[in-house]
């Protein structure tokens, strides 16, 4: 999947792996989303990537990588 | 002179014998007041755990020293149609979660489907297949029942074609995680102590 990884909102630091139509979204305290216009705060269909940061590759892209490594 | 020699030594031997008795039954009156302090002890211990075991004076008593602090908050999150969102919610540091009261809301009853994960769990601590609104009062099981040490994580599963929202709101209570496991070790020592009454001899 295109958008498959793990992704940063540059405001509010929140971290969430995108998985497929699964989003996983870890943050520290109870409160969600910290700000108004958080990406994840939207619906998987309709996040707004190019408005979060890349900060690592999906579970499968990295056992690829791991792979032609090998 | 040797009546009155005579005299003093009856006298001197009458208040010998008198202190005698005197001091036997302060020994005993010592030895009384030793045991009722060593009941009151006991008895100030019992009151003691009984207020720690109460849930609303615990956190009174803890939020008051500053080993507590209260949390509220929420969190919303929009789910579209046949997606599925995971939300971990970590513990500030060094911090324990108790005494949660939440409230969750959903935009339609019945499409989502709930898991909660606490901390390291091999199982779910509640799945719902299809949730409809409800309410969870913690607050009873604490300080020593149910406990969040590390993280709760909720799966949502929106079975529904059309995008839905799912909204949980909390009141909730941050306590130090070094004072929550020193009070646990103190509870354990105090049922120890008192759950087995001693022998009692009855002579």
């Amino acid at each position: 999947m295109g958008n498959d990884g793990v992704w940063k909102c540059p405001a509010c630091e929140t971290k969430a792996e995108v998985k497929g139509r699964t989003l996983s979204i870890h943050i520290i305290g109870h409160i969600f989303p910290k700000h108004n216009d958080c990406e994840f705060a939207k619906t998987i269909d309709d996040i707004d990537f190019s408005k979060l940061e890349k900060i690592g590759a999906s579970k499968e892209e990295r056992e690829g990588q791991e792979g032609q490594g090998a | 002179m040797a009546a009155v020699d005579e005299i003093l030594a009856l006298l001197k031997n009458e208040v010998l014998v008198s202190f005698k008795g005197m001091r036997d039954e302060l020994k005993g009156m010592r030895d009384e007041l030793k045991d009722l302090n060593r009941t009151m002890k006991d008895i100030r211990e019992i009151a003691g755990s009984d207020f720690a075991f109460d849930p609303l004076r615990y956190v009174t008593w803890k939020l008051r020293s500053g080993e507590a602090i209260e949390d509220k908050g929420g969190y919303y999150l929009l789910i579209a149609g046949g997606a599925t969102t995971i939300l971990t919610m970590a513990n500030i540091e060094g911090y324990v979660w108790i005494g949660i009261r939440e409230k969750s809301g959903t935009s339609q009853n019945g499409v989502f489907e709930l898991t909660r994960q606490i901390d390291e769990a091999a199982l779910p601590w509640i799945y719902i297949q299809r949730l409809v609104e409800e309410e969870v009062d913690w607050f009873e099981t604490m300080p020593f029942g149910l406990v969040i040490r590390e993280t709760v994580t909720v799966t949502l599963t929106n079975h529904d074609p059309l995008p839905q929202w799912f909204t949980g709101s909390y009141y909730g209570i941050y306590l130090r995680k070094d004072v929550w496991e020193k009070d646990l070790k103190l509870m354990d020592l105090l049922a120890d102590k008192y759950s087995h009454p001693p022998e009692v001899d009855n002579g």
